[in-house]
């Protein structure tokens, strides 16, 4: 606590000295030869004036105004009566005293003049015009003097008891303005708010007087915050910063920000907080939500100060409650928002299987191509078919409506700095590699699905996207070996059945390997992984909505951390790239391994059309086709003895398989490497792919 | 562009199962018995497209084509409550009417002669189709429409559709015969498993013995109408498609669905197991505590699986499970731990294996007491006891040739051995599919 009773900074000298007439100490009677003399010059009894004079000049100077005989010194700081005057030394001690409030006065109204006029801040003039406000009482003092030295009813000594009250009073005063100095915004409240519990009444109520004048601005600004959004603070005297430069779309996360040097003292930087989000919810209400009509019920919206604190809080608690069920409402209802996270999740996460499984199919041809040679408008037509002939045609055309195509390489995604919206790409690459499906939005939905989020819902879909692929390759993979077993062997023991029949089995049996990592993959993906945090999501997003007073912020963590936990188990986050790797290095021997399949069924089909040919052999045409095909694949040789379809691709094969395992294996073993461990769900993954290891017995065909 | 399929029922079986199929169906999608769309109906988020289309006043018909060489099912479909269902081209009844006499020659030979009728319907229904996905029979493998007709389509459906999925719903018969008045079956039976071992992609076997076990047991009935054991199998069947209709993440069409389920092309003949069964309202008096783990769990005891097999021996290859109704993802980790940990179910030594599980939507028309409901689709090497057996029964009557003359021109001597050897082979592959050393196999 501060002492209040400091002298005030230019005390008026006791023992004040007339200078002309003195050349030496003005402490001391000078010591002369004749005392008298020496008495009459100090006493200075010259010549003589009367009380009422005096008075008047004394009334005067408490205006700091000079008068006849008092008048300011500037060199001194100080009123001086003139040396000149007869006056017994006692009572110009007196006029001196009493001087000092003129002195005062003059201080004070000198420091409420300099800082009134406008450019200085809000708070400050607000201080000055509490202490101005005060003065009024001086004001008051001097006029029932002025009255009553005309009627002569007033003396010296009455003044000087008169005056004592507004001494304290104005040397509080003084110590305010002294205090205030160049302080400005928070730091004046503050320090005022420290003098406000001052142990001495008198003190302490003039200084909570004064503060909640000097307060007036501050709660002005919260006023408008907290109710309308909007910033009136042209002096930066307020917690809450804007930045002008933030588009509308990063409006809630980087336009309003907390200016903590601007918080006084008495509101904590969590309510000040919560002042800064609850205009934030508005202005995301009425900018971003086009809102304009909605208000805090106008009841609430009644006059803040800083003398009823708790009433202050009250109000600010009832004014977050509704902006934060606005915006809400606005949000789910108007914008439908659940309905965008569960688009997010079937269309970006691949939950709508079956428009997934169009998608993947009738683009095909289309991703085989060179990234730079696929037409845009082809992929939004077959994105169009898509979801006509799947269940997405139920869905709201505003949801889909909402998918988009983009080409973009994986590098794009990760440096954040590039613009994911530029379609056209110089950098090579199939069409696979740079496919992405994504997903527009528009303000507000844009301050929840940001870029940066949407680019992680974009790394989810290209790795799920890659997974259903290659799956998809395996099924067809299937369907060929199953159209080889039961269409072209049947039961015949023909020649082409029992020289394929020992290498597809193989091939069967690795097929099965890799549809079990595949399928183990996705079942992982997406019943341990996305289909848990979206439970998790869910139970968040009603809890917020419950509570009444979530908000749009704690909404948006929630979200943030949905996708940044999928990121981290479906192992995409950063750390685990050496895992991401490995998987695709997987991925990439089972692509292998389709095309092989395909090479072995095209052969095996066209042998087939040659066995069957020899066995007609009356029909020269076919004869011909039937030389043709056998030259080609013979090299001119007799028919098809001497194709060797375990010499072809057995070795290969066996390649394609050791890959695949060692490969498989190794995966499994980084899954399982204690740095990777500490999440729990990826045991889930390695529990899965190991569920019943036949591995030690795995065993290579063909020996 | 889903992916259709087309229903094919032949024959008694076929078509009494295949009503009790449309009739659930229905039931699931919302769909009244005239084909139109309940007004309740209308948010399933199911795909009716896969096995129905809509005509040009919108109401739905069955992608189903019902064959049969007598007609007294189909009359009664005809003039059941279902009668404007179906799409009237779309049955084929043989007009002589005789029927196939319980005999498969008969059956095989009628079909060939009206074989391009036949195809013309299933052309028709194909071109009718987007992106035809495949074909499903319905039938039973004992009698003789059923086993001959549906034997020839199976053949005729591969040399016509090479690259279209075909999977059966075969009932087979009663073991050693018991209680059949069709004494040819053996042979009807060995006929047509040489067509479902060729010609199919997957097989669904429903074994007659373990499907009245069931509803004897199970769901305590004494005598169980034949409509009863329809109604299950029919649950059955609408079950394993399940995730076609209704479409999530994976799964969503029948080659991904079975792919899993069959590695080599021949040991494709699955099991199901349903949990817990029910199948009419009265019979809900004991209403079980599901959990995913119960669920699970009793997917695996014999008995709820529908074929009487001992699968406590041999191995499975391949299981999918699919759960459907109120279901925290996380409990089916905790069961697949428990599964291992008590080793429940005991798979293959060549490969790797586990059991998949799919959680799938319900429909939301059809109101169960139970909370979670389960579907098992396994592939266990012993099935082919069943086939043993089917072997030996035809062997006893093979050796002495008993009523061989009843296929006096249909069917050579040389075909039914082929088809033993056939389905011996089967046998036998499943037997090695046992062993570590399966990868060395030759079925050549």
């Amino acid at each position: 606590m501060q002492q209040t009773q400091v002298s005030v900074g230019k005390p008026v000298k006791d023992d004040m000295m007339p200078v002309p007439l003195s050349n030496g100490s003005a402490d001391a009677p000078p010591a002369m030869s004749n005392d008298y003399d020496a008495y009459k010059e100090y006493e200075n009894t010259s010549f003589e004036v009367s009380e009422d004079e005096v008075l008047r000049d004394v009334i005067y100077a408490l205006q700091g105004i000079d008068g006849k005989h008092v008048k300011y010194d500037s060199v001194e700081d100080c009123f001086q009566i003139d040396p000149l005057v007869g006056m017994p030394r006692s009572t110009r001690d007196q006029i001196s005293k009493l001087c000092e409030l003129g002195w005062m006065y003059m201080r004070i109204s000198r420091f409420v003049q300099e800082v009134s006029g406008y450019g200085q801040g809000l708070v400050i003039q607000a201080f000055a015009s509490a202490i101005e406000h005060e003065l009024s009482h001086y004001y008051k003092l001097i006029a029932v003097l002025e009255q009553q030295l005309a009627c002569n009813s007033i003396t010296l000594k009455r003044l000087t008891v008169w005056s004592a009250e507004p001494t304290d009073r104005l040397r509080l005063m003084l110590i305010l303005v002294d205090m205030a100095g160049n302080r400005r915004g928070s730091s004046l409240t503050s320090e005022l708010y420290a003098l406000s519990s001052h142990g001495d009444p008198f003190t302490r109520n003039f200084v909570r007087n004064v503060l909640s004048r000097t307060c007036v601005p501050i709660f002005s600004f919260i006023r408008s915050w907290v109710f309308e959004g909007i910033l009136e603070d042209p002096f930066e005297e307020f917690w809450v910063a804007s930045d002008e430069n933030v588009k509308i779309d990063e409006l809630w996360k980087s336009k309003y920000s907390l200016r903590s040097s601007m918080i006084p003292s008495f509101i904590n930087v969590e309510f000040a907080e919560q002042i800064l989000s609850i205009g934030r919810t508005i202005n995301f209400i009425t900018k971003c939500c086009e809102d304009n009509e909605w208000q805090v019920d106008q009841a609430y919206q009644i006059t803040l100060t800083f003398d009823d604190l708790q009433k202050l809080e009250s109000v600010i608690n009832i004014a977050a409650k509704a902006t934060n069920k606005r915006v809400m409402d606005l949000l789910f209802n108007k914008y439908k928002l659940q309905a965008h996270f569960s688009a997010l999740k079937q269309y970006m996460l691949l939950g709508q299987g079956d428009f997934i499984q169009h998608l993947l199919e009738m683009i095909s041809p289309d991703l085989n191509k060179p990234g730079t040679s696929i037409v845009r408008h082809t992929l939004l037509g077959i994105l169009e078919s898509a979801i006509r002939s799947s269940n997405a045609q139920y869905d709201d055309p505003d949801i889909t409506g909402r998918l988009d195509i983009r080409m973009i390489s994986d590098n794009q995604i990760t440096s954040s700095n590039k613009n994911i919206s530029q379609m056209h790409q110089t950098q090579d690459g199939m069409g696979w590699d740079m496919f992405t499906l994504t997903y527009i939005v528009n303000p507000p939905l844009d301050t929840i699905f940001t870029k940066d989020v949407l680019r992680v819902y974009i790394r989810i879909f290209k790795h799920l996207w890659r997974i259903k692929r290659v799956d998809a390759m395996l099924d067809a993979t299937w369907m060929k070996h199953q159209e080889l077993a039961k269409v072209a062997f049947g039961h015949r023991k023909s020649n082409v059945s029992r020289k394929f029949q020992p290498i597809l089995h193989l091939c069967n049996l690795l097929r099965h390997e890799m549809v079990h990592f595949c399928n183990n993959l996705q079942y992982y993906f997406m019943f341990e992984v996305i289909e848990n945090q979206w439970q998790t999501l869910v139970d968040k997003i009603k809890k917020i909505k419950e509570l009444g007073n979530g908000d749009l912020k704690s909404l948006i963590e929630a979200h943030e951390k949905y996708v940044k936990d999928i990121i981290r188990q479906a192992l995409l986050s950063r750390g685990q790239s050496n895992l991401k790797s490995q998987l695709d290095k997987t991925i990439n021997i089972i692509m292998q391994f389709v095309n092989m399949q395909d090479m072995i069924y095209a052969d095996a089909i066209t042998l087939l059309k040659v066995d069957r040919m020899d066995d007609s052999e009356e029909d020269e045409d076919l004869n011909v086709v039937n030389g043709n095909v056998s030259s080609m694949l013979n090299g001119g040789g007799n028919g098809m003895s001497d194709y060797g379809v375990v010499d072809k691709f057995g070795n290969k094969l066996l390649e394609v398989q050791r890959l695949f395992r060692e490969n498989e294996r190794l995966f499994v073993q980084m899954l399982k490497s204690p740095s990777v461990q500490h999440d729990n769900m990826l045991q889930y993954l390695t529990f899965r792919l190991e569920f019943m290891t036949g591995g030690d017995e795995q065993q290579s065909l063909l020996t | 562009m889903p992916r259709e399929i087309i229903t094919i029922q032949a024959g008694q079986c076929g078509n009494q199962v295949g009503q009790e199929f449309w009739k659930q169906l229905t039931l699931e999608h919302g769909i009244n018995n005239e084909g139109a769309l309940e007004d309740y109906a209308t948010q399933g988020g199911d795909r009716k497209d896969v096995f129905f289309y809509q005509a040009d006043d919108e109401h739905y018909i069955p992608r189903a084509v019902l064959i049969d060489l007598e007609p007294r099912v189909i009359h009664g479909i005809r003039n059941g409550p279902y009668r404007r269902l179906y799409n009237e081209e779309n049955i084929y009844i043989s007009k002589e009417g005789g029927g196939a006499g319980n005999n498969w020659g008969s059956g095989y030979t009628q079909a060939e002669q009206v074989h391009e009728e036949l195809m013309e319907v299933l052309e028709r229904e194909a071109d009718n189709s987007d992106s035809l996905e495949g074909f499903v029979l319905l039938h039973s493998v004992a009698g003789g429409t059923g086993s001959g007709v549906g034997s020839y389509l199976l053949e005729k459906i591969n040399d016509r559709f090479p690259k279209k999925l075909v999977t059966t719903y075969s009932v087979f018969p009663s073991s050693s015969g018991q209680g059949s008045d069709v004494t040819v079956q053996p042979y009807n039976s060995m006929l047509t498993l040489k067509r479902l071992t060729l010609n199919a992609d997957a097989v669904i076997v429903l074994d007659n013995t373990a499907l009245n076990q069931i509803v004897v047991d199970r769901l305590h009935i004494q005598n169980p109408s034949i409509e009863q054991t329809n109604s299950l199998i029919a649950k059955v069947i609408a079950a394993t498609t399940t995730t076609l209709r209704y479409p999530g993440y994976m799964n969503n069409d029948l080659v991904g669905l079975i792919a899993s389920l069959v590695p080599t092309p021949k040991c494709h003949f699955l099991m199901t197991g349903y949990t817990p069964l029910t199948i009419d309202k009265a019979n809900q008096l004991n209403v079980q505590k599901t959990s995913v783990l119960d669920v699970m769990r009793r997917l695996l005891q014999p008995k709820n699986i529908m074929v009487s097999c001992p699968t406590k021996k041999g191995c499975y290859i391949s299981i999918l499970n699919i759960i459907q109704g109120d279901v925290d993802p996380t409990q089916v980790h905790k069961s697949l731990h428990m599964i291992r940990k008590r080793n429940l179910a005991r798979f293959i030594p060549w490969g790797p294996a586990s059991i998949q599980v799919v959680l799938a939507k319900r429909s939301p028309y059809v109101q169960t007491t139970n909370r979670v409901n389960g579907l098992m689709m396994a592939n266990h090497t012993s099935v082919s006891n069943l086939f043993q057996q089917m072997v030996n029964d035809f062997n006893t009557m093979f050796k002495k040739k008993s009523f061989i003359h009843k296929f006096d021109k249909a069917v050579d001597i040389s075909e039914f051995e082929d088809s033993r050897e056939v389905v011996c082979n089967l046998i036998n592959e499943y037997k090695q599919s046992e062993q570590p050393d399966y990868v060395k196999f030759n079925s050549v």
